[in-house]
Formats: C-alpha cells, sequence, structure tokens
C-alpha cells in the first residue's frame, strides 16, 4: 500500500495541474471520434443541447455577477454597508429585499454578489434576502411575467408579492438560525498585491469557481429535462395542493433561468394559477443548480438547511398570496 | 488547479464563447438577443485570462505566487478550488461535440401547443403568394383567432417533421424564450398524399387552413399542395 501512496505522490508532483488539463483536452478530442455514433444518438445529442445552452445562457449574468461582487469585494469600503443598511438586521432586510429588486440578473449572478456582501460583514440576513430577491424581482423579469400572461395582469402583482415576501420572511428567519451557519468561504489574495491585482486575482478565482459550480447545475437540470417526460404532470393538475407542490418541486429540477420562467409557468394550462404562482416563486429562489452553487460559495451546512427552508417559505407564501390575489 | 490553468480554462471557455457568438451556432441554443451578451462575457473572461497569464509570467520571474489559497471563517486552509475543472465540460460540449439544435426527439417529449400568443390581435395577412407564416403564428391565428385571418390565403409554413400520421404528417417547431432548456414545440397537421418526409428533415409546405384536428383540438391543420425540402433556418427555433 505504501509503495502506491509513495507512486501516486511521484506522480503527483510531476504532472502539473497544466498536464492534466491538457491531457482532458486531448482525452476530449479522441473521445469525440471514438463515441460518434453515441454522441449523435437523439437523447444524448438533446442532453448536451440543453447543457450546453444552460451554461452559454447563464455565462453573461455569472460575468455581470463577478464583476458585481469583485467591485464588492475589493473597491468598495465595508463601511460603506455599515452605512447604507440600518444597524438591526430585523431593519436592514427589507432594505436589502428591496434594493435587490434593481439588479436586473437572473439567479446564477446573485450568489457571488450575496457572498461578497457576507464577507463584507453585512448580516446574514440581510445578504439572503437580496439573494433571493434580485433574481426574483427585478423589472426584466417582472416585464417577461407580463408578456407571458396577458390574461392576467395581477400575476405581476402576485409575484412580485410572492417574492419579495418569501424573501423578506427567508431573510428574518435566516438571521435567527443561520447563526452556527459559517460564512462564505473566503479566497485570500496576496497581501502585498495592488488594488487591481487583487480584482484581477479574485475576478478569475471566484469566476472560474462559479462557473464549475454553474456546471453541476446545469448538468442536473439537464438530465431532468431529458428524462422526465411531461405528460406525467397531466395527472396531477387537477388537484390544488398537488398542483402547488407538483410545481414547487418542478421549479426546483428543472432550474429555469427566472427570465424565462413565466413563459413556462404559462404554458403549465392544466394547472392553478396559484399552483403557477409557486412555480415562479420556487424557482428563482432555490433549484438545482443554485443549489450547487450554494454548497459550493456557503458550504455544504448552509445549503441542506437553507434550500429546504426557502422551498418550504415560497410554496407556502405564493399559495397564501394566490388565494387572496388570484 | 494551479492559477495558470485556471487561467487557461477561462481562456478556453471565453473563447468558446466569442467563436459561438460571432456564428449563427449560437441560435441553436439561445435567443439572437443574448448575442452581444454572450459576446461581451466572452471577450470579457479571454480578457481576464490574458491579463492573467501575462501578470503570471511577469511575476514568475519574481519570486511572487499567486496560486489560491482558500480560508474558511476557522482559519482552515483549503486547497485551491477543484470546481473550476468543470468549465472544461461546456467547452468539449460547445468546441468538440457542438450538438445540433433540439428537434423531433424533444418535441416529442414535451406538451404541445400550450404556449398562448402574447396578443389576440392579429393583422391580415399580407405579401406575395404564397404567403410565409411562421407556425407559432399560424397556430396562434388559428387557435386563438378561430382560423378567420388565414381563410382565403395560401400559406407556407417551414418546420421540421415531427413523424407520420393518418393523411399526412406532423410538422413542428420549438419555440424558446430565452434558451434551448425552456422549448415548447407547436405542432401543425400536414394533410398531403405524398409520402411523408422522414422525421426531423426540413421542409416548406404550402397549402391552405383546414380548421383544426378533428384527432387534437389544439392542433392546426394545413391541406398540403406542396412538400418540399427546406434547409434548416439560421434560427431554428420560432
Amino acid at each position: 500500500m505504501t509503495r502506491v501512496a509513495e507512486i501516486t505522490e511521484a506522480v503527483r508532483r510531476r504532472v502539473s495541474s497544466t498536464d492534466a488539463f491538457c491531457a482532458i483536452l486531448l482525452v476530449a478530442v479522441v473521445a469525440r471520434f471514438a463515441l460518434g455514433d453515441v454522441l449523435t444518438t437523439p437523447s444524448v445529442a438533446a442532453w448536451t443541447t440543453v447543457f450546453a445552452a444552460i451554461c452559454i445562457q447563464a455565462a453573461p449574468f455569472l460575468a455581470l455577477g463577478i464583476v458585481l461582487s469583485t467591485a464588492l469585494a475589493v473597491f468598495v469600503p465595508p463601511e460603506f454597508f455599515r452605512r447604507a443598511l440600518p444597524t438591526r438586521p430585523a431593519l436592514a432586510v427589507p432594505v436589502a429585499g428591496v434594493a435587490g429588486g434593481v439588479l436586473p440578473g437572473c439567479e446564477c449572478g446573485s450568489v457571488p454578489v450575496a457572498a461578497a456582501l457576507m464577507r463584507r460583514g453585512v448580516a446574514r440576513g440581510p445578504a439572503v434576502a437580496f439573494l433571493l430577491s434580485a433574481p426574483a424581482i427585478n423589472p426584466v423579469v417582472l416585464v417577461a411575467t407580463s408578456v407571458a400572461f396577458p390574461g392576467h395582469p395581477v400575476m405581476v402583482l402576485a409575484r412580485f408579492v410572492a417574492s419579495l415576501g418569501t424573501a423578506l420572511v427567508v431573510g428574518w428567519l435566516w438571521q435567527r438560525v443561520g447563526r452556527d451557519a459559517p460564512l462564505p468561504l473566503r479566497f485570500v489574495p496576496p497581501d502585498e498585491a495592488g488594488r487591481w491585482e487583487r480584482a484581477r486575482i479574485t475576478a478569475a478565482h471566484d469566476l472560474a469557481q462559479a462557473a464549475g459550480l454553474l456546471v453541476v447545475g446545469a448538468a442536473t437540470a439537464a438530465t431532468l429535462n431529458v428524462v422526465i417526460p411531461r405528460a406525467w404532470l397531466d395527472h396531477l393538475g387537477g388537484n390544488a395542493v398537488a398542483g402547488v407542490i407538483t410545481l414547487s418541486l418542478l421549479a426546483v429540477l428543472l432550474a429555469v433561468c427566472s427570465e424565462a420562467d413565466a413563459f413556462i409557468a404559462a404554458s403549465l394550462t392544466q394547472f392553478s394559477l396559484t399552483a403557477r404562482l409557486a412555480f415562479l416563486a420556487v424557482g428563482p429562489a432555490v433549484d438545482v443548480k443554485l443549489i450547487a452553487m450554494q454548497v459550493g460559495t456557503f458550504g455544504r451546512r448552509f445549503a441542506t438547511r437553507f434550500a429546504p427552508l426557502t422551498l418550504v417559505a415560497a410554496a407556502i407564501i405564493a399559495s397564501v398570496v394566490g388565494a387572496v390575489l388570484l | 488547479m494551479n492559477s495558470r490553468t485556471q487561467a487557461f480554462v477561462l481562456l478556453l471557455f471565453g473563447g468558446a464563447l466569442l467563436r459561438l457568438a460571432t456564428t449563427d451556432a449560437l441560435l441553436r441554443y439561445v435567443l439572437p438577443v443574448a448575442r452581444p451578451w454572450v459576446l461581451l462575457a466572452g471577450a470579457g473572461m479571454v480578457g481576464l485570462a490574458v491579463w492573467s497569464l501575462i501578470a503570471q509570467a511577469r511575476s514568475r520571474a519574481g519570486t511572487r505566487s499567486e496560486d489560491s489559497e482558500v480560508v474558511d471563517a476557522h482559519g482552515h486552509h483549503h486547497g485551491a478550488s477543484r470546481a473550476g475543472w468543470l468549465v472544461l465540460a461546456p467547452v468539449v460540449a460547445i468546441l468538440v461535440v457542438a450538438p445540433p439544435a433540439l428537434g423531433a426527439y424533444s418535441a416529442k417529449r414535451l406538451p404541445v401547443s400550450s404556449i398562448k400568443p402574447p396578443s389576440r390581435q392579429f393583422p391580415a395577412l399580407t405579401g406575395a403568394d404564397p404567403i410565409q407564416v411562421s407556425l407559432l403564428d399560424f397556430y396562434g391565428r388559428a387557435a386563438f383567432g378561430a382560423g378567420q385571418t388565414l381563410t382565403g390565403h395560401r400559406i407556407a409554413l417551414t418546420g421540421f417533421v415531427l413523424g407520420p400520421e393518418v393523411g399526412g404528417f406532423q410538422l413542428a417547431r420549438l419555440v424558446i424564450t430565452c434558451c434551448a432548456a425552456d422549448a415548447q414545440p407547436v405542432v401543425a397537421s400536414v394533410q398531403t398524399t405524398a409520402a411523408p418526409p422522414s422525421r426531423d428533415t426540413w421542409v416548406t409546405v404550402t397549402g391552405r387552413f383546414a380548421g383544426m384536428s378533428p384527432a387534437d383540438a389544439t392542433v392546426p391543420v394545413l391541406r398540403a399542395d406542396t412538400v418540399t425540402p427546406a434547409r434548416q433556418p439560421a434560427n431554428p427555433y420560432d
């Protein structure tokens, strides 16, 4: 055994990650020709297309998120947040929640931004309120919702209320129950580096990290997209409670971008408007690609409690808002 | 992963995005409106990667190392990020596998024609005979405008063949609103005596609107005069 360990260690010292990088690319190119038939199988091709599409679609939002989080981490002094946000977290939660509404992004971009906020000393409650509201209630998403539901303008209001409500309730709860959750992992650029140098190192590291985690989520979502026959849903649309539960779980599994989910929701006509509101409230707050990004950014202990809490809160709040407004 | 490899990975991912954004291959995956943003993101990543490689080459002359080090809240040190390796997966998917646009396989698995048109106002069709109409527009006019604006015109529809059916075949197009992950099919029933073309071939069909299908009230029928092979459009989605 020790002999094997020695050899592994020797190999590890000899082979740098740059060598591994070249080897992976070489294998990929060879596999392309060796596996040509497999890759053109309709199911495999559809999976690859959906996987690539999610990565491509998310890339600009991810880049925007990294630009913002790097700016927050390197160029905005920590005192700024202390002055901008109320000192009491209970009051800072609604301020951060509403502030999230002006960032026109989808959910992939808001994870690194929320992590940067926490590292800058913003309390966990306001930070997660921002994390949840930014992708859900920004103008782009609300306009998309009004276009997708031409016959139901009240859907836009319902979505705004349900998503902001989820962000605030989870923000307040998390301030209480998230006390022992660790802070997001901190990447430390060398202290002696200049400001721009620190920005470059931070951005490259965070981008590679966040993009890698996005890939995990994109692969999961593509698998479910290709594997779940959508016809199953037809049997579950009739019952009100089953409808809300089904569409909440579907939002988690499909992981559609928050700027497109309204069009999917609009097409699920076999479900009640309240069930579709639950789909819109849950999707931007918790889905498989977000869970992957949160595990990588905030740690597993954060994600295992935060994801279920958010899912349940969003589904219940959407049901209540739906009962009142729709 | 050391910081040089990290820069190489970002260079490849950014390069793949740039390559896509400068060709029509992009439209197999996302909407045309995404093009400038993908271009910007790709250029930004390539820029960041090149800047990093140059800075690293310069500092290698000195002694400073910038290899990443991650510290958690308790001060424990973790190895450099391994998640970065996964970025190679979409690079391989985009540049090496280069999968085609979604087609009949996906259209068959998704619920048909549950799309609602953004407006119920359908202006009268104009143009040279036969009038080119998108499959989505044809479906909207048929299902939500009672087909009134379609009657009296010869219509040309372009789409891919979903499969044969009694008296003809089904013609389909996928509609996307953001990216291929949210694709939804629109389907028309083409009645023709010609042999149905094989699945996934692109065809242009000319003919007249003939009501909704008796088998499925959400599927409009086109009684076809001609069925001709067509090239897959640059933007394969409606």
